[in-house]
């Protein structure tokens, strides 16, 4: 976190993606088939409309299963990367498949299906601020029109695991960062997705709990589901060993197995 | 899937009634002060209506038959009346159907059963297109045998008549306006309480829910706002009005005020509906605003 905090262009973001890849331990390169890919990113490039280039030509795979960092420097575009797999970003340039199905070409009406596929840990939260924690994490359950029995259960049993048990009828301006962000988690969990998304999920929490929370995403991704976390903790990154997609500038500049947090250098 | 989530939607409805009182209350006030002047207008608009229809009805002229004349000499004179200018419509009453009017008329204050001789003429009720030309009329119709008498409106009140079909008109234009007026400003106080929530519609749609599962609380909502609104506005309507009725009556009697409670409930009920509709319309018209991926 310091040290990107001190070296705001980190070296990686000097490189173009061709130059890094060299640097790195071991580029992915495309797999030939594609039956085994969840998510696809085929030369995406994103310029949001006030013409910021948040992406610029980035092409990856992850394979079902797979536990995923996304570091790179604040402002490099990892939300944007999370952002275009939940269809909230549209590529401008090129396109993401998501289980087989080309997220561009979706219609508006599809897009809640998608995002059914996955939870999502988001960075600002996103907790509905008339409704209590309860209500929260039961609105993911709503939408699928889940049994109000298999609700109440689910809910009572994913809280207690991210342990708000005790806060249930609170609202979200009565609790913490961290207290919310667990709230978040929970919601984005209670379905069991085939998909976590999680933008910055331990940026709130004090190390235990984030340990805590980690160890929650390690066993969720244990019983196969896929996981991509954006993060800045250097310390979680380093000790997981997973594969690491740093991002600088916009474009993948490092992807390394059992990477660390320094990515391509 | 909306039958399945119904229980979940009214809970919802619910909730944010109770959790976000001030948002409804600013909508079913707004609601409420608007019938109430749509409904001041259609209330008066009716009875200006029907003032105008009793009173222009006035105006048309009765040529009253000499006595005992026959059904087929009764037809030739009628023949020769539509050959008049200016006469647009004719109508022939018997000497028993004037007898059933004036019964009807009077059947308060004199009962006309025990009559043993029908006192009333034949007559035809004659129509012209420009009440001002009635003076024209009445003497081609003195010219024609079998006319008796002849009953007409003076010059100067028939002028009156085209100024009293053209209220209907004019209530009716103005009732639009001001139902449009309404629909505008209601939608819109709609609207403000629907953006006040936009952060939520955005949430709602990145956890996955579907359009119709979004909108349909808040189309419920604006439905039960309308619906408290035109309520309260409806009953104090009525309140007011039957009061007025009654007081009126006594006092002016000869205003022919709109009493027939039909009427009086139909108006009402569309208010209500009205009420109703504009603020689930409201909702669903600003909730798509919001609803963009
Ligand atoms: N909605 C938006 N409209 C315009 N520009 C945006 C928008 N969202 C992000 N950006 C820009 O796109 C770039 C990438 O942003 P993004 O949020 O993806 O970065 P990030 O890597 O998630 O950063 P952080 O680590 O701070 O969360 C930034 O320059 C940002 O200013
Ligand atoms: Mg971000």
């Amino acid at each position: 976190m310091l040290s990107v905090m001190a070296h705001p262009i980190a070296p990686e973001n000097l490189l173009s993606p061709g130059e890094s890849s060299a640097l790195s331990e071991r580029v992915r390169t495309p797999r030939s088939n594609p039956a085994g890919c969840l998510i696809e990113f085929r030369s995406v490039s994103v310029v949001y409309p006030n013409g910021v280039k948040a992406l610029v030509d980035v092409s990856t795979e992850i394979e079902k299963g797979e536990f995923v960092f996304l570091v790179g420097p604040t402002g490099s575009g990892k939300s944007t990367f999370l952002r275009l797999i939940y269809g909230e970003a549209r590529a401008s340039v090129g396109d993401v498949i998501v289980e087989g199905k080309s997220v561009r070409k979706l219609r508006h009406h599809q897009i809640p299906f998608l995002r059914r596929r996955m939870g999502i840990i988001f960075q600002d939260f996103k907790l509905l601020p008339n409704k209590t924690i309860y209500e929260n994490a039961a609105y993911a359950l709503e939408v699928i029109g889940a049994p109000s029995r298999e609700i109440a259960r689910k809910v009572s049993h994913v809280l207690y695991v991210v342990g708000l048990e005790h806060k249930v009828r609170m609202f979200p301006h009565e609790l913490s960062g961290g207290e919310q962000q667990r709230t978040s988690i929970a919601r984005a969990l209670i379905n069991h997705p085939p998909i976590l998304l999680a933008d910055e999920p331990t940026g709130n929490l004090d190390p235990d709990t984030a340990w805590d929370i980690m160890q929650l995403l390690q066993q969720i991704n244990q019983k196969g589901t896929t996981v991509l976390m954006a993060t800045h903790n250097r310390i979680v990154v380093d000790s997981m060993k997973k594969r690491v997609l740093t991002l600088g500038s916009g474009a993948i500049v490092g992807d390394q197995l059992k990477g660390g947090y320094s990515g391509g250098s | 899937m909306v039958l399945r989530s119904l229980p979940f939607f009214f809970r919802e409805v619910a909730l944010n009634l109770k959790r976000n009182p001030v948002m409804t209350i600013a909508s079913a006030s707004t609601v409420l002060v608007l019938v109430i002047v749509l409904g001041v207008f259609s209330i008066v608009a009716v009875n200006l209506v029907k003032f105008s229809r009793v009173v222009s009805s006035q105006f048309h002229m009765t040529a009253f038959l000499s006595e005992n004349m026959s059904l087929g000499d009764a037809m030739q004179i009628q023949k020769q009346i539509s050959g008049l200018p200016h006469v647009a419509r004719i109508r022939y009453v018997s000497s028993e159907e004037a007898l059933k009017r004036v019964g009807e008329w009077l059947k308060e204050e004199i009962n006309l059963e025990g009559l043993v001789k029908n006192p009333f003429p034949s007559s035809f009720d004659i129509y012209v297109d420009d009440p001002t030309a009635m003076d024209e009329v009445a003497i081609g119709l003195g010219k024609i045998q079998g006319i008796k008498d002849l009953n007409y409106a003076r010059k100067e009140a028939a002028r009156m008549v085209p100024f009293l079909r053209n209220i209907k008109y004019a209530c009716i234009v103005l009732i639009a306006l001001l139902l449009f007026t309404t629909v505008l400003i209601v939608s819109n106080t709609i609207k403000l309480t629907v953006f006040a929530r936009r952060r939520e519609i955005e949430i709602m749609q990145l956890v996955g829910a579907a359009h119709w599962f979004i909108r349909w609380p808040f189309i419920l909502e604006g439905v039960l706002q309308g619906l408290f609104g035109s309520a309260v506005a409806v009953t104090l309507l009525y309140i007011t009005y039957t009061n007025l009725l009654a007081t009126l009556v006594n006092s002016v009697p000869w205003f022919p005020l709109v009493s027939n409670p039909l009427t009086l409930h139909q108006i009402l009920a569309a208010l209500v509906a009205s009420g109703c509709i504009v603020g689930g319309a409201g909702s669903f018209i600003a909730v798509n605003r919001f609803l963009r991926v």
